[in-house]
């Protein structure tokens, strides 16, 4: 049934799609975002696309461009450095998850708000959390073309009284393939064992396909 | 009987002073990145009341201004809502956790080491006041230990 990845026809072929217990530690709202027995979704991406074009910055200030890509696989996932709620979990949950990673994995955090992430600002608040990680920030076209080129939507709320906003922004993991091929999503809500299964799954089922 | 005694005077420290039958419980908040320009505290408000509570305001001493907001994760996208004023149900309970309500604590400066305590006072629309401590902690819960629920955070 999978022999043809890049047939349109698998466009919609979850890999998994499980939710065990979900009600139970929601509704009463303990929430353990380590342990949850809560399920995660993984989706292949056929055709896969090449990511390139883009010219981003690192947390060191430093390019980060298509050949940061090269030779390794990627983790992405989008956020910003104001959000102390949602972004620290999963920040925390991939970084509990990396340890059972293959060691050519790169996780990268991409800031949806750049006008306020500088380098120096992404710097401190990823290294907080795992030092290997690489934080991605840029000017603010350059990103909101990169994130166009993946899908990912993401839309500053109003500023508010304070010159406060939010960035509502793709809660997912965008998996690419060390020849920069976006091979897969994994949707939420995910767990650091459904991350590192569903990675480890679409990464064995992309490499059988050559 | 350990975790007795331990949750008892956990219970003892945490769930602080209730006013009435109103009251903030299991009160903490997310260490985050060093000069960071908002952390996050969860906390847990009850009502025992037969009148809806309704939360007007939060603030601390110790920081520029408290606010309350909702992140939401829907298909795929997560969202982050400021709630100007939050009702609790009569008899009910309204839990902030990660991903849900939340406490946006702006300008807390210097930035609070974990184990250190900061106070929130809660304002309700009956003029009571609840104010609390709240534990200034990491969200890496060892295994085993809840991080809600009848547990007291903070003190495995």
């Amino acid at each position: 049934m999978l022999k043809s990845p890049l047939s349109p026809r698998l466009l919609a072929a979850a890999l998994v799609a499980l939710i065990l217990g979900a009600a139970a530690a929601w509704l009463t709202g303990r929430i353990e975002l380590g342990r949850s027995p809560r399920g995660a979704e993984g989706l292949l991406w056929p055709p896969p696309k090449t990511l390139g074009g883009f010219a981003l910055l690192d947390q060191s200030g430093a390019p980060f461009t298509p050949e940061r890509l090269d030779g390794k696989w990627s983790v992405l996932f989008f956020g910003f450095t104001h959000c102390p709620d949602i972004c620290p979990g999963t920040l925390r949950l991939l970084e509990r998850a990396s340890p059972g990673l293959p060691a050519d994995t790169q996780i990268v955090f991409v800031s949806v708000d750049p006008e306020r992430d500088t380098p120096a600002a992404v710097a401190q608040y990823v290294g907080f959390f795992d030092p290997d990680f690489v934080g991605v920030t840029g000017t603010p076209d350059s990103m909101a073309a990169f994130t166009r080129s993946l899908g990912v939507l993401s839309m500053r709320t109003e500023t508010d009284e304070h010159g406060n906003y939010s960035v509502d922004h793709a809660a997912a993991l965008f998996l690419v393939d060390p020849r920069r091929r976006l091979v897969g999503i994994i949707s939420q809500p995910f767990t650091e064992e459904s991350v590192s299964r569903l990675y480890l799954d679409i990464r064995r089922f992309v490499e059988q396909q050559g | 009987m350990t975790i007795f005694a331990a949750t008892a005077l956990g219970i003892a420290y945490t769930l602080a002073y209730a006013t009435g039958s109103v009251r903030v419980a299991e009160a903490w908040i997310e260490e985050g990145p060093p000069d960071v320009p908002v952390l996050a505290g969860y906390a847990t408000i009850q009502n025992a009341t037969a009148q809806t509570a309704r939360v007007l305001n939060v603030s601390s001493p110790r920081a520029e201004r408290v606010e309350i907001h909702r992140s939401e994760i829907t298909e795929n996208t997560a969202t982050m809502t400021r709630i100007g004023e939050l009702p609790i149900p009569p008899g009910g309970e309204v839990r902030f956790t990660p991903a849900g309500y939340h406490l946006m604590i702006y300008g807390v400066a210097p930035p609070p080491a974990a184990g250190e305590k900061l106070p929130l006072k809660f304002e309700f629309n009956d003029d009571r006041m609840v104010t609390v401590e709240a534990l200034v902690r990491s969200n890496e819960a060892p295994a085993g230990v809840t991080r809600g629920g009848d547990q007291v955070d903070g003190k495995p």
